[in-house]
């Protein structure tokens, strides 16, 4: 198992675990760009999982500061 | 009690989260005894907030909690449903010196940035944030930036507001990674240890009267607090809304009256903004309605501590007092001079061109020995002159040869 996939694996498990809390949008308030953790783990894995698509910058920022956190937890 | 000022646009996507964060914030400060104004949405301007926090003319206590855009350099608020500059370091002293500022916006702490701008220039404290932000539509959220409010209402030291704000974004870091990232770009700049908004802070230099203004009579409705001169009460969403007033003695009242020959302090209520119209002048009482005995209801637009006394021209010293007539023997026309007069066909009218014939010259109440009068043929104290001690001259035609000729005069 990858980094990446063992990454993925943390955050689906916290997803699962946590779905109110998974839920809930949050914004970043300089770019003003909405997500949901959800939303966040199922664009990484349809990353993960499809080579056509393509993560924008914003959603790299945030899969950098989810890492670090999953990491942390 | 402090003063908030809560500043909190909503002109965009991320401002309605910060927008929402602000809101029951100044209900639940007023619950606690706090006076609280909440520039909210299109309130949220640079001129409305400048004129809130403007140092000079509007020191009183004050506590900041700005939920708005930010960037390094600029806190944001609203004008015409778009981001706006409100405080930058340009105005940055003007708007914060002596403020406890809490700002829930993006970078406005990083290094060189607003906060630390606004500690050198005499802000108290600044606890904001190094980088961009995140927020979420949560009561978890929510409860969290609001420990820093709640300790700060409580009257904790500044160190005490920013720990509970830490331990609440720590006691939350399981539930997203924003808790966690929004506590690790916390900064809190200060001036000074163990801050509080009710030992630091603005204050009015001597506060005489308390001024409470109702919306009702009978003092009901709504109620303001003023204690300083207050050119606009719209700032405050009371404009033409006062119905009664207690004027109640300060905490000054004695050391004011002391200092005024004990004078009573009185507060001027104005019909418009910047103390214009008409006034109604109140020393300390209870005055349950004023749209009765006064006809005053539901007008008053700004409020002055002590007001001046109406603006006159004082007339001083007058050592002489010039008696002119238009005729001799003290007859027809008369005119009392008692300043210096260039022209006097233009001060007193053309009817006394050229007419004066007979003058009595008495000592005024700044006499001196000496003093004379000093009448001119022309104006602009030009032309040949007469020179007039204290006396009756009731002929100055055929005593001194100056008939009808007098255009200007001194008298000082």
């Amino acid at each position: 198992m990858t980094e990446e996939e063992k990454f993925l694996a943390r955050f689906r498990a916290w997803v699962e675990e946590n779905p109110e809390e998974a839920g809930v949008t949050q914004i970043n308030l300089t770019t003003q760009k909405e997500f949901t953790l959800r939303e966040i783990l199922e664009q990484l894995i349809e990353a993960e999982t499809s080579e056509a698509v393509m993560l924008d910058e914003e959603v790299l920022e945030i899969k950098e500061q989810v890492q670090k956190w999953i990491e942390g937890t | 009690m402090a003063d908030f000022v809560i500043i909190r646009s909503k002109c965009d996507r991320a401002t309605e989260y910060t927008h929402w964060v602000g809101e029951g914030m100044k209900e639940y400060l007023e619950s606690k005894g706090h006076s609280v104004t909440d520039l909210s949405d299109a309130d949220a301007s640079p001129e409305k907030v400048s004129d809130w926090l403007q140092y000079d003319n509007r020191e009183t206590m004050k506590a900041v909690i700005a939920l708005d855009h930010g960037s390094l350099d600029v806190f944001w608020g609203e004008k015409n449903g778009n981001i706006a500059t409100v405080i930058d370091p340009a105005n940055a002293e003007d708007l914060t010196k002596g403020l406890q500022v809490y700002s829930l916006a993006c970078s406005t702490n990083g290094a060189g940035g607003l906060g630390e701008t606004a500690v050198s220039k005499g802000c108290y404290s600044w606890l904001g944030y190094t980088e961009p932000v995140y927020a979420q539509k949560s009561r978890t959220f929510k409860e969290c930036i609001w420990s820093y409010v709640e300790a700060m209402a409580e009257g904790k030291t500044i160190e005490q507001c920013e720990h509970a704000l830490r331990d609440a974004y720590a006691a939350r870091t399981g539930r997203s990674f924003i808790y966690q990232y929004n506590l690790d770009r916390l900064l809190l700049r200060k001036s000074a240890n163990n801050m509080t908004i009710n030992s630091h802070n603005r204050l009015p230099k001597e506060i005489p009267l308390v001024v409470a203004l109702w919306e009702h009579a009978g003092y009901g409705g709504r109620r303001r607090l003023i204690v300083e001169d207050t050119p606009r009460l719209a700032l405050q969403d009371f404009d033409d809304q006062v119905s009664a007033v207690g004027v109640h003695p300060g905490p000054d009242y004695e050391a004011w009256k002391a200092a005024h020959r004990q004078k009573e302090p009185t507060v001027g209520l104005y019909e418009h903004v910047n103390y214009g119209g008409a006034a109604l002048v109140l020393a300390a009482g209870g005055y349950p309605n004023i749209h009765r005995v006064y006809n005053f209801g539901d007008a008053v637009s700004s409020v002055r501590i002590n007001p001046a006394p109406p603006s006159v021209h004082k007339i001083a010293p007058i050592p002489l007092i010039v008696e002119l007539y238009e005729h001799i023997g003290f007859a027809g026309n008369r005119a009392v001079i008692l300043e210096d007069v260039p022209d006097i066909p233009r001060y007193l009218g053309p009817e006394f061109d050229d007419v004066v014939s007979s003058i009595r010259v008495k000592p005024g109440p700044d006499y001196s020995p000496g003093k004379q009068a000093q009448l001119f043929r022309d104006v602009g104290y030009s032309g040949s002159s007469l020179r007039l001690g204290p006396g009756d001259y009731p002929n100055i035609g055929t005593s001194h040869g100056f008939n009808d000729v007098v255009s200007s005069i001194r008298v000082r």
